[in-house]
């Protein structure tokens, strides 16, 4: 069985690509923030308690490799999967696919980490967040 | 033991500052991190001034900055209207390929906030060539500010 992943769709504007052709990087993190929103939002029921409680999600680490161009139109789709999943922390892999060319235009990584805004201790990754995370863990 | 010509002042950098504003937070009241990936551009493209690089004339109109690889590390909040200072230096210059590391501290109290890291490279756009570094480039421009990756504090 294939690895089970979330996916998202962008389409490629005039301002997001650069006269060679590449996504501009501040274009990729910022799919990688949405990616990532759209995520949760459609996988965690509890999203907006979360968004409310004491609880807060930080990046620790983010990196990108680009790998190839696109152009005007074209349809990128982000594959989200979860890595390294820690007491604190765990990882999303996420691979921009241009459909048109079927190419991994940029892999990326976003690593977060929860802390308690009562206590600014380190906290343990919500339950229901990793309920949902173990089942997109990326393939080794 | 240092070396007897050794001194601080000589550990160049380039530098570049700014503040952090009211588009760049969140609603916790901190920059968002795709802000940092804006920033570091920021100050790349300060360091990468096109009348300084040596390419050639004919090329001028098509050669495009590349990153290959990007990583940012985040040590703690950027807030509004914190005044931040970039400080960028240059490793692993090669012929075709540099690195610029970024140190990212709060300007009051050098607070670290960010470690950054990007692999640059040339390309002429129209040919899809990755052209050699200019010589004025690496002299000028990338040696004075030059480090050496393994012998640093951080790691990048």
């Amino acid at each position: 069985m294939g690895m089970k992943t979330f996916n998202t769709e962008f389409e490629v504007y005039f301002e997001d690509i650069s006269p060679a052709g590449k996504i501009h990087l501040e274009k990729i993190v910022e799919w990688m923030s949405v990616a990532r929103e759209k995520y949760f939002k459609a996988t965690c029921p509890e999203y907006l308690k979360f968004v409310e409680s004491p609880l807060k999600m930080f990046t620790t680490n983010i990196s990108v490799i680009m790998l190839d161009s696109a152009r005007w139109a074209d349809k990128i789709t982000a594959v989200l999967a979860a890595a390294n999943i820690k007491k604190i922390s765990f990882e999303m892999h996420i691979d921009f696919r241009n459909e048109r060319t079927n190419k991994i235009i940029a892999k990326t990584m976003q690593k977060v980490a929860f802390v308690d805004m009562n206590t600014k201790d380190f906290a343990a990754v919500p339950k229901d967040m990793k309920g949902v995370i173990v089942n997109y863990i990326k393939e080794a | 033991m240092a070396p007897a010509d050794f001194s601080a002042a000589k550990q160049k950098e380039f530098t570049y500052s700014l503040v952090v504003t009211q588009g760049d937070i969140t609603p916790y009241g901190s920059a968002s991190f795709v802000n940092y990936v804006r920033w570091y551009n920021i100050a790349r493209d300060a360091l990468l001034q096109w009348r300084a690089l040596g390419f050639d004339e004919s090329l001028k109109n098509s050669v495009e900055t590349e990153v290959s690889f990007c990583n940012i590390q985040y040590k703690r909040e950027a807030m509004l209207q914190d005044e931040i200072i970039i400080k960028v230096n240059s490793s692993e210059i090669k012929d075709n390929e540099f690195t610029l590391l970024f140190t990212l501290i709060e300007k009051g109290n050098a607070l670290l906030i960010s470690l950054g890291k990007q692999k640059i490279e040339f390309r002429n756009f129209k040919s899809g060539e990755i052209l050699a570094l200019p010589q004025p480039l690496i002299k000028d421009v990338l040696k004075p500010i030059e480090v050496d990756e393994k012998n640093l504090l951080f790691k990048y």
